[in-house]
């Protein structure tokens, strides 16, 4: 028989058409059997036939959207007068990855459902049940498989259980479940070629892991593409669905099929929200026809915006905290050799550049794992603020002569001496760009929002720029070692000077502490000033016991016990902050007088109110967000014109990590702070500038609301 | 506390997943490969005449449905006798199914009585993965001016058996056809059908 079989089936097809009553149909790569949950059938109730597939390892067959390639599953009735045949309920499928080429079905054995309804008056003896099945089967590759299957069946007058009553218990657990626990909704970008399914859970509800989601026919979602899962709360999750090149063309109204999870899978249907793609117009004040003209040029007038925005970014109020570093490292310029000036002027460079390229790379890896971050998140994260604010309180420390590095007694070692200072010039370049670099200043504020929508080398390389843009005043100074030639020649002041300057980082250690602060409460700036303390003694202790006059065992002994007590008292001030960061419920949004906390339902809910909005998108860490919130934002000024014209003021902090504000600004292609919104009733957006004054917000007002 | 731990991981991520598909209406990707007689052949060089792009696995069922009864040959014919450039892609790599060494690309030419201009060889699968080739068949049709105006199946009706080929609409023939008499395209871009390209 089986021999027979295996002839009959050696066509180029591996199947031939083949009848038995009720037996599997046996082929190369697969056996096909039609089975019922029933024995015989009752006239007038409703009964489930099912093709169950038993298939030859690594073999898979289709679910009804096959993914990149492959036929779902065909079924082709004919049946006796009275009986009608459902549609096939499909099993939860699994994904198949060749070569990065996805496709859904099944593998092993799998049994489709199909409902029979069997009509009152139906009457006879045995009623026999015919099917043409055909699938396509694929391992490697692919063939067509067909199978005439057909079962007979007594017809009785009391239900009687089948003999395949577990298949059918198994087939019933393996659909995708109905109910689904969580509230859905989804939206979708043309632009950035993205639907977003989100989930938000009930209060101490749980939220699913490993999310998945099939969409049941082809063109909505791309099979090959990664979903990604991120949670920008406790109580929600989103999925990033890369939406098909024909949906592109032609999108669809709602979002059909089967989510999949560690915890179970749902069928679901969710109906696309239409406010993301319905923002109609945005229009940017500032972007005047130079910025324009430079991004219409593509990636040469990306990369020119980019360096002239990062030499912009030198006046900036962005780079204040660095300040000092900046002006000791122009400084240091000052009596040395043209081949000093250009080791100093390429190690800063470097380290400014190198450091915006790892901050890039680490933004585009984050991005890829489903934060939803952008630029300047390395403030965001508290850790990171903790260990900037020890660097900065040593180096301080350091220059107002606590304690030396490096010097030895006999002084002959000069070239030691000049390659850590050199070192220390890469180190400056890298501080100055972690905490100059993160506020969006004129021109930047496009040129990065494309940036991070971008390819990742296209990203690296503008942000590169960027750095090289800010770093480019040192680098002119140290190559035309004439300009150096202005500079106050060194003396006993410079002594006095460098001392003065470590007084500026302390500065920039207060406004680190704010950050925290603004992050963590008061028990983070708690852990912050015991690190101040601790590391203020170490630093003693090193520049007391560990000076090049002391002793072998003293240095020893003092070097240990400072290293210790620094990374000591770091690791503690890193657990707390985290700790104070976790717990932290009063949140940075600080609601004083007109101004109030964003979320875009409060914005949906005032636009359909009728009344204008304008949100301030900051953080505590951007100092330009600072500077045109005491010019131009809380003036009183300011707020009688928002009174006068009735607009609802919001602030959209963004100080700590916070999903949905990175997706706003994205929206406004943006990837960082200060943004600046000015809504009409209607919905169409204004952009303001990057830096504001009573004037720029009074015109921006009265040209969009009157 | 977002917790930052799979950088590296998602950094090789980001390097190994690079998906450029080409969008209907853009540019259509340049390349240059060499056809079954050897010779060398590149996109831009038909600039000025329409260019169908045609994957294909002569051992794909999808395929071997619209080549045993002569139907793709006879659409390939009908649109090279009108001046179109029709290029056959195999990306099957070496060791793959599909895959064609020079000589029996050319063999299979004859035999099957192909009618479309050559048949190029990118066992690399570069030019298949720029195009985003996902299927065999999976069809391309370039404007004059070297825009792609069509990408999808071949035709309407996703099955393997040959007798639907006379029922179904065929895609790229209907697009052709609209973009000659300047009219638009109806359907610019569907979804392909067939076996996946055996990179």
């Amino acid at each position: 028989m089986n021999f027979l079989l295996r002839i009959l089936s050696l066509s180029l097809f591996g199947f031939s058409a083949l009848v038995l009553q009720a037996a599997p149909v046996k082929g190369e790569q697969a056996s096909v059997e039609l089975i019922a949950d029933v024995a015989q059938i009752v006239p007038g109730e409703s009964f489930q036939v099912a093709v169950h597939f038993e298939l030859e390892p690594h073999w898979h067959i289709y679910w009804q959207n096959p993914g990149s390639s492959g036929l779902p599953l065909e079924l082709t009735w004919e049946l006796p007068e009275g009986l009608e045949a459902g549609a096939i309920q499909w099993p939860t499928p699994q994904r198949f990855d060749l070569d990065g080429f996805i496709t859904y079905g099944y593998e092993d054995s799998v049994t489709f459902m199909v409902p029979v309804t069997v009509a009152e008056g139906f009457r006879g003896d045995i009623a026999t049940l015919k099917a043409d099945a055909f699938w396509l089967i694929c391992k490697e590759l692919c063939l067509p498989g067909d199978a005439k299957l057909s079962l007979s069946l007594p017809i009785g007058d009391a239900y009687l259980e089948g003999a395949n009553v577990a298949l059918f218990q198994q087939a019933v657990e393996s659909l995708p479940a109905g109910d689904v626990p969580w509230e859905l909704s989804a939206s979708f970008n043309l632009d950035s070629k993205e639907a977003m399914l989100r989930l938000t859970a009930d209060q101490g509800g749980f939220l699913p892991t490993e999310l998945y989601f099939y969409a049941d026919q082809e063109g909505i979602v791309d099979p090959n593409a990664a979903q990604v899962m991120s949670s920008p709360s406790a109580q929600v999750a989103e999925l990033r669905l890369s939406l098909d090149m024909l949906f592109l063309d032609t999108p669809a109204d709602r979002l059909n099929g089967v989510l999949q999870s560690e915890n179970g899978s749902w069928a679901i249907q969710v109906d696309f929200t239409d406010h993301v793609t319905s923002l109609s117009r945005i229009q940017e004040l500032e972007s005047g026809g130079f910025e324009q003209s430079l991004l219409d040029l593509g990636l040469p007038g990306f990369l020119a915006l980019a360096f002239l925005g990062g030499l912009i970014l030198n006046v900036m109020p962005c780079v204040l905290p660095v300040l000092s570093l900046k002006v000791f490292s122009l400084l240091k310029h000052s009596g040395q050799s043209k081949q000093q000036a250009l080791a100093h002027g390429f190690a800063y460079t470097a380290g400014v550049v190198l450091s915006f390229i790892a901050l890039a790379a680490a933004l585009f890896a984050l991005r890829a794992v489903g934060e939803r971050i952008g630029w300047g998140f390395q403030l965001q994260n508290p850790n990171f603020v903790v260990l900037l604010v020890v660097v900065f309180f040593l180096f301080g420390l350091n220059l107002m002569g606590v304690f030396e590095i490096g010097i030895s007694l006999i002084g002959a070692d000069s070239k030691v001496s000049q390659r850590n200072d050199v070192l220390g010039s890469f180190g400056m370049g890298i501080l100055a760009a972690v905490v100059g670099a993160p506020c969006m200043g004129p021109l930047v504020a496009s040129v990065s929002g494309i940036a991070v929508q971008a390819n990742v080398a296209t990203g690296l390389l503008i942000f590169g720029t960027m750095g090289l843009g800010l770093a480019s005043p040192f680098l002119l100074l140290s190559v035309f070692p004439k300009l150096v030639a202005y500079l106050p020649k060194p003396g006993v002041w410079m002594e006095s000077f460098k001392q003065f300057m470590g007084f500026l980082l302390m500065a920039a250690v207060v406004f680190l502490a704010l950050v925290v602060g603004r992050q963590g409460g008061v028990d983070a700036v708690f852990a912050i000033l015991v690190v101040l303390l601790i590391t203020g003694m170490s630093a003693w202790i090193y520049g007391r016991w560990a000076a090049p006059v002391k002793s072998k065992r003293s240095k020893f002994i003092a070097t240990t016990l400072s290293a210790a007590l620094t990374i000591g008292v770091s690791v503690y001030a890193i657990q707390s902050t985290k700790a104070a960061y976790e717990s932290f419920q009063g949140g940075s949004t600080t609601e004083d007088g007109q101004w109030q906390a964003w979320s875009s339902e409060r914005v949906e809910a005032e636009l359909a109110a009728g009344n204008p909005v304008f949100i301030d998108f900051t953080a505590t860490w951007c100092l330009i967000c600072q500077v045109n919130k005491k010019v131009a934002l809380r003036t009183t000024e300011t707020q009688t014109l928002f009174e006068e014209y009735g607009i609802v003021a919001l602030e959209a902090d963004w100080t700590r990590y916070d999903a949905a504000i990175t997706n706003e600004l994205e929206r406004f292609g943006r990837s960082g702070v200060p943004l600046y919104v000015l809504y009409t009733p209607q919905g169409d957006a204004t952009l303001l500038p990057q830096s504001l004054t009573n004037g720029i917000i009074r015109d921006a007002v009265e040209n969009t609301l009157k | 506390m977002k917790s930052y731990h799979y950088l590296l991981l998602s950094l090789l991520a980001l390097v190994s997943t690079s998906n450029a598909a080409v969008s209907t209406g853009s540019l259509a990707p340049d390349f240059t490969l060499k056809d079954s007689t050897g010779a060398t052949h590149t996109l831009s060089s038909f600039k000025g005449k329409y260019v169908v792009l045609e994957w294909t696995n002569h051992r794909c069922p999808f395929v071997v449905k619209h080549y045993a009864k002569g139907d793709m040959q006879a659409t390939q014919k009908a649109l090279t006798s009108d001046g179109v450039i029709w290029l056959q892609i195999n990306s099957s790599a070496p060791g793959k199914q599909g895959h064609l060494t020079a000589a029996d690309a050319e063999a299979l030419r004859e035999s099957l009585n192909m009618e479309s201009t050559a048949m190029l060889l990118d066992e690399s699968g570069e030019v298949g993965r720029t195009y985003d080739a996902r299927t065999t068949p999976h069809m391309y049709l370039i404007s004059p001016e070297g825009t792609l105006i069509y990408q999808g199946a071949i035709d309407s009706i996703k099955s393997t058996r040959q007798s639907d080929v006379a029922k179904a609409t065929n895609y790229v023939k209907a697009a052709y056809e609209s973009a000659k008499a300047g009219k638009p395209i109806e359907n610019a871009t569907t979804t392909a059908y067939g076996c996946g390209v055996k990179y």
